[in-house]
């Protein structure tokens, strides 16, 4: 956030509010995260068990890491021993004092893991949402927060986690833009993601794939507009993502929205993200609205001051052991609906969306400057 | 530890490392030398399926003892196999067995013969068929066009 200063001796509120906002959501965003990565554990270790049963002639690894790490099926033995240790590493961050080398046993281990169930002839990007924050978490932890001291060190290096995470989004929104554009400019004969049919077709092929009657074809044919509208806004949603990462209000915003595309995804076109669901759930959690840390250690503000109005407008908050804060044209308005309802206002964070009222803004008052110009004249 | 500067700067290396990794995967894939990177590049649904009207998905019929027709089967769970792993393991051992299709015997082949035996284990003979349909449109509906045996596997047994 553009508010964050550097923390002296006297810091801004705002600014150990974030730092200390951030610091206990992540704290407790790892704990569940780590707390599903036995679930996931369990659910590979029973597709192991299932694996065994196959012929070992299908087991084909296709990705060069998978060719190099697993050429052949594993041995029984080499897996659990891997499961195991990844299990200790895991519950060791989990429940002791996390330590950087189990967690690079962990995000090695759960990567090796991956490989097996998906040597057979699947595409590699299955799971890659989660392995990848565990990797990132080798160079993360988050403190308990009551021995923790939020500082802007931690609230950068929560950001750059983020980053890390929802590039993955921003490139695959930036690989469907050209390719719109291709099939728009070269007006090919192929049905687009803009097209009134692109939804239908799509869904209708994910269908037949699977020997399935499409039951709500409906839904596509007569609301063709609304998956038009739908395509381009996860678009804006998916190449802005690694810049909403650093936006704490809209953090929560972000993973619930692309929690809602994966699921309509699964439900209409079958394209099953289930892991990726989880991952985003527990680690893009508001859990600061759940937990009292939170609540407890922030600073609250005596009094606050609305002023003006859009280009004018002119928002203080005074604390009584902090600095006041002055914000003023748009970010007037986002910091007081935040005081209002800071779950709700955080969409107001959305990428451009600051820059394209305040030029509205400015387009009206030349307007209006230029009439009451032209009156007086 | 969280406020080591240190730390802070493996994480932002590491990060960085994963953007460069993403995109150097996607020169190394169109070089033909496979991702370099296992996070891949999540180049996804850059076009809506089906966008050209028509698709073509593979299929297999097993050879009733009785009748001795081909009998169709239709994608569901199979043992070992969810419905998902069905259609990505039979589309990609087919597709790397048809460059051997002319051949007698090949690995390719010899995998797309053990995971239809591991399906089914009762099958006598079987054939890998290619059924391409028209998607249709608003107004009309999905519509079988032709079918094409690309692959026929006689049992082994006795």
């Amino acid at each position: 956030m553009s508010q964050i200063l550097s923390i002296g001796s006297n810091p801004q509120a705002v600014t150990y509010n974030d730092s200390l906002r951030a610091a206990v959501r992540f704290y407790y965003a790892q704990k569940f995260f780590r707390a599903f990565t036995f679930v996931w554990l369990y659910w590979n270790a029973a597709k192991f068990v299932q694996l065994l049963e196959r012929p070992s002639v299908l087991f084909s690894p296709g990705h060069f890491m998978a060719q190099w790490l697993v050429p052949v099926f594993p041995a029984e033995v080499l897996f659990w021993l891997v499961l195991l240790l990844v299990g200790l590493g895991n519950g060791w961050n989990l429940f002791l004092k996390p330590s950087w080398v189990w967690q690079t046993v962990v995000a090695l281990g759960l990567l090796w893991i991956n490989l097996l169930p998906w040597s057979y002839g699947a595409q590699s990007h299955v799971n890659q949402l989660f392995l990848l924050a565990h990797l990132f978490l080798v160079c993360l932890n988050g403190e308990k927060p009551s021995r923790n001291h939020p500082n802007s060190t931690q609230f950068t290096a929560f950001n750059w986690f983020y980053r890390g995470l929802l590039f993955t989004y921003t490139l695959s929104g930036l690989w469907k833009v050209p390719s719109l554009l291709y099939k728009i400019g070269t007006q090919s004969a192929d049905v687009h993601w803009l097209g009134a049919e692109a939804a239908l077709r799509n869904a209708r092929t994910s269908f037949l794939e699977y020997d399935l009657v499409l039951p709500f074809s409906d839904v596509f044919v007569n609301y063709a507009w609304a998956w038009q509208l739908g395509f381009v806004a996860v678009v804006y949603l998916q190449v802005t993502a690694v810049v909403s990462a650093a936006r704490l209000p809209l953090r929560p915003w972000v993973g619930a929205a692309f929690i809602g595309f994966h699921l309509v995804n699964q439900f209409a076109f079958l394209i099953f993200f289930v892991v990726a669901c989880f991952t985003l759930l527990f680690l893009f959690f508001p859990y600061e609205a759940v937990f009292p840390a939170f609540r407890q250690l922030r600073q609250t503000s005596t009094s606050q001051l609305f002023t003006g109005s859009r280009m004018q407008a002119r928002y203080e908050r005074k604390y009584a052991q902090a600095p006041p804060e002055t914000y003023t044209s748009f970010e007037a308005y986002r910091q007081k609906l935040l005081d209002r309802n800071y779950y709700l206002f955080g969409i107001l964070y959305l990428p451009g969306l600051r820059t394209v009222v305040e030029a509205s803004w400015r387009l009206l008052e030349q307007i209006s400057g230029k009439k009451t110009t032209s009156l007086s004249g | 530890m969280l406020s080591n500067p240190r730390r802070l700067l493996c994480l932002k290396v590491l990060v960085l490392l994963s953007m460069a990794g993403s995109l150097g995967s996607v020169f190394t894939i169109r070089q033909g030398w496979g991702e370099i990177y296992p996070f891949t590049t999540w180049k996804l649904f850059t076009q809506p399926r089906g966008n050209k009207g028509q698709v073509a998905f593979y299929r297999i019929y097993l050879k009733e003892p009785r009748s001795g027709q081909y009998v169709r089967q239709p994608v569901k769970p199979m043992r070992t196999f969810t419905q998902d792993e069905y259609v990505y393991t039979l589309d990609y051992l087919v597709t790397e067995a048809l460059p051997d299709s002319a051949r007698q015997k090949s690995l390719a082949k010899e995998k797309v013969s053990a995971f239809v035996q591991y399906l089914y284990p009762e099958a006598e003979d079987y054939k890998i068929v290619r059924e391409n349909y028209a998607l249709g449109n608003a107004a009309t509906p999905v519509v079988l066009l032709d079918t094409a045996t690309l692959l026929t596997i006689a049992s082994k047994r006795p």
